[in-house]
């Protein structure tokens, strides 16, 4: 059935021309890596605004104008945007979807915000269904709009591999880090020989020399003095996507935790997400199909957004023999109420620990410490139960 | 003696319940329904969930806790998707997971997609078979319903308390005197009141809304009198697919009405913490505000809110909305 068209007038401010798009993108954990990546091979000429990360005053700018009861993500996404477009962007590409999260209608309301506020501005979104909508056509004309001449397909997929590869170096490194942190015998400074990693992977030029730097990166990581013998517990991070890949939404849940010494081990890679949203891993087979499968017991079909794969991922943790589970949540979403409540029946079941963390733009620091620690304490009481052979 | 199968008076009962009804009568359940809900049997609810949620899905969860030793089976709606692109907001879809995994001694439960819009598929066929229903018999309890659904539709427009209609339709009442219960042709300002068909169907949840603005002399249309036929349709907007059908019919009644003129204030009347309405509330207030200059009022609901709270707000907006509709045409102006 065809669906049912609604026009309003004047609802959305129209976009700039195409000979003046500058673009911008939504600043998420380590989106950067990738743009830069394509950036490198296609060469936007600087017609690209680099987001800065996600701060406190992004948080109030977002907070200030977005409905209240709109999830942190989109708070903190539209504060990134309005930042950016402040600096001189004026036309946003972000990722967005089909399906029934209100990911789907954040570039809707963001472009209603603007339009409310008098600004005019371009739009990309990058969906599941949209490769009819004619992203690539649109990208393909701004650029010949910009630059004077044509873009091949070949050149735009050779800067995503590009960008891929340099996504997945960093995520790699981060993954190698998360799992010393908790070991270091001198605070900070393991995070100090990742920055070092970083710099070296960012230095790279071409993808053949990327498993070189990779390698060196890791080595920096290695040769940082750590004590092996510490008494520490792994728990595993999951969660609402924004939520765990953003350091800055989560109050950089795994710094605090590595600080309680206890191993983070975070199972959701922002490198998936976006292999899903741009078809490259269309049944998620990389991304968690293995955790949706493992949770059919308890959700028999799928929901939808990270809600099936959340549950999945605490049983497939317990069977990792983890300690314990931390679940970031935005306040407010509805896929994570269903998961968190089934994520309780999961903990009854299994006799496995998690920690259910609600963050909006209220939650402050403390509140997750407390917690935190508290559940961590736990976690080292009942291992050290465990060992002497109770309970 | 049947089998008798409790259907929970919330969410998704407002707009199938008289298919579901048909569909179950001709299966040979004796159905029962749970009573509706007043505040303080509300407050004397034992808590089977965790975390936040909207007061429609916190009240269903007491709904079921006052039907499940009562019933053999338990009906619960697990319908996702009500139509190939179009979605229930995802708690609703998940509750009865929730259900399932969280409430303790339940009957034995069913859980089906079922609504007037699709044939229940081999799954679900399968699942009444287990129940000693044939397939022939499902396809043609399904086709009666659908027939009976298609006439409780049609006599929709004249009726703006849904859950009134419902009752008058399952008792078997004609469509003639529905349209004579229908409120009669009241003078006062022509209101369009939208939302979720389970928040403005249920008078625990709106606190009686409807009941209000017409005693304070409004006529009231809602998007389930308007554009009932889209339930089962995805609506577009700007190249946007609202893909919660509920909510795409707020926005496609809006619009038919600011097109025609015939609408003279709009309340939006929200659940707190309602995913859905937080993001579609911005369409709602830009169209109303920004585009066509007609009044809107957001209300949100939630366990704490009280009748006067509401009729105050009410009282409010619509001494507004008068003194603006006695303005000559030309010198009106946005209300404050």
């Amino acid at each position: 059935m065809k669906p049912h068209k609604v026009q309003f007038d004047n609802l959305i401010a129209p976009g700039p021309h195409l000979k003046n798009v500058i673009g911008t993108y939504p600043g998420i954990g380590v989106m950067s890596e990738l743009v830069d990546g394509v950036d490198e091979v296609v060469d936007f000429k600087g017609r690209l605004v680099r987001p800065r990360p996600n701060g406190v005053s992004t948080l109030d700018l977002g907070t200030q104008f977005a409905p209240e009861g709109a999830c942190l993500p989109f708070k903190l996404i539209l504060g990134n945007v309005m930042e950016s477009l402040n600096r001189g962007a004026n036309t946003v590409g972000m990722i967005t979807e089909n399906g029934p999260c209100r990911l789907g209608f954040y570039s809707l309301g963001m472009r209603l915000i603007f339009s409310d506020l008098g600004l005019g501005n371009g739009w990309l979104e990058f969906d599941n269904a949209s490769v009819s909508r004619g992203y690539i056509t649109y990208f393909k004309d701004a650029y010949r709009e910009t630059h004077g001449k044509g873009l091949s397909v070949w050149k735009v997929g050779q800067g995503f591999m590009v960008g891929f590869i340099r996504i997945t170096a960093v995520e790699r490194l981060q993954e190698e880090r998360n799992r010393l942190l908790a070991y270091e015998r001198e605070a900070g400074s393991i995070k100090a020989a990742y920055e070092e990693g970083l710099a070296l992977i960012r230095a790279v030029q071409s993808p053949l020399a990327m498993r070189g730097a990779v390698r060196k990166a890791m080595q920096k990581l290695h040769a940082v003095p750590i004590d092996l013998s510490r008494d520490t517990v792994r728990v595993a991070i999951t969660g609402e996507v924004y939520c765990v890949v953003d350091p800055f939404a989560n109050s950089d849940v795994e710094m605090r935790l590595a600080r309680l010494r206890a191993e983070p081990l975070r199972v959701i890679w922002q490198v998936n997400y976006l292999r899903h949203k741009l078809h490259l891993d269309h049944f998620r087979k990389i991304s968690h199909g293995r955790a949706v499968r493992a949770a059919r017991k308890y959700m028999a079909e799928d929901i939808g957004g990270d809600c099936n794969s959340n549950i999945g991922h605490a049983i497939l943790a317990h069977r990792r023999g983890d300690d314990g589970m931390v679940h970031v949540k935005p306040f407010g979403c509805m896929l994570e109420f269903v998961s968190e409540n089934l994520l309780q029946k999961v903990e009854e079941d299994l006799d496995f620990p998690i920690l259910s963390l609600t963050l909006d733009d209220l939650s402050g620091e403390e509140r997750i410490n407390v917690r935190l620690q508290a559940f961590v304490d736990n976690l080292f009481r009942r291992k050290h139960n465990r060992m002497k052979g109770g309970r | 003696m049947p089998r008798s199968l409790g259907i929970l008076r919330s969410l998704l009962y407002y707009p199938f319940y008289p298919f579901w009804h048909t569909f179950f009568e001709n299966l040979g359940f004796s159905i029962v329904v749970s009573p509706p809900l007043s505040k303080a049997d509300f407050d004397r609810r034992h808590r089977h969930f965790v975390g936040d949620i909207c007061l429609p899905i916190e009240s269903a969860f007491y709904h079921v806790e006052a039907i499940k030793d009562r019933v053999d089976i338990l009906f619960l709606p697990r319908n996702n998707r009500i139509h190939r692109d179009t979605y229930v907001c995802p708690a609703c879809a998940g509750f009865p997971y929730v259900v399932m995994h969280r409430v303790p001694q339940l009957p034995d439960l069913l859980m089906i997609n079922l609504t007037p819009f699709r044939l229940p598929d081999r799954g679900d066929r399968r699942r009444l078979r287990e129940l000693g229903c044939s397939s022939a018999q499902v396809k043609e309890a399904y086709r009666n319903a659908q027939d009976n659904y298609r006439s409780f539709v049609d006599s929709l427009p004249d009726q703006p308390h849904l859950d009134r209609a419902i009752d008058r339709f399952v008792a078997g009442a004609p469509a003639a005197s529905a349209r004579a219960a229908a409120t009669p042709g009241k003078t006062g300002p022509h209101i369009l009141l939208l939302g979720m068909p389970y928040v403005l169907a249920d008078p625990f949840v709106n606190q009686s809304i409807l009941s209000t603005l017409e005693s304070l002399g409004c006529r009231v249309s809602t998007p389930m009198m308007r554009v009932p036929e889209l339930a089962q349709r995805e609506v577009m907007i700007e190249g946007y697919a609202i893909y919660w059908n509920f909510a795409g019919m707020s926005v496609a009644a809006l619009e038919e009405l600011l097109k025609t003129r015939d609408v003279d204030a709009v309340v939006y009347c929200s659940s707190f913490a309602c995913g859905v309405d937080s993001l579609i509330t911005p369409i709602i207030q830009s169209a109303c505000q920004r585009c066509y200059d007609v009044p809107l009022c957001i209300l949100t609901m939630d366990e704490h809110s009280e009748g006067s709270y509401l009729n105050v707000r009410l009282e409010a907006f619509l001494d507004c909305v008068n003194a603006r509709l006695a303005q000559p045409n030309d010198a009106k102006t946005r209300p404050v």
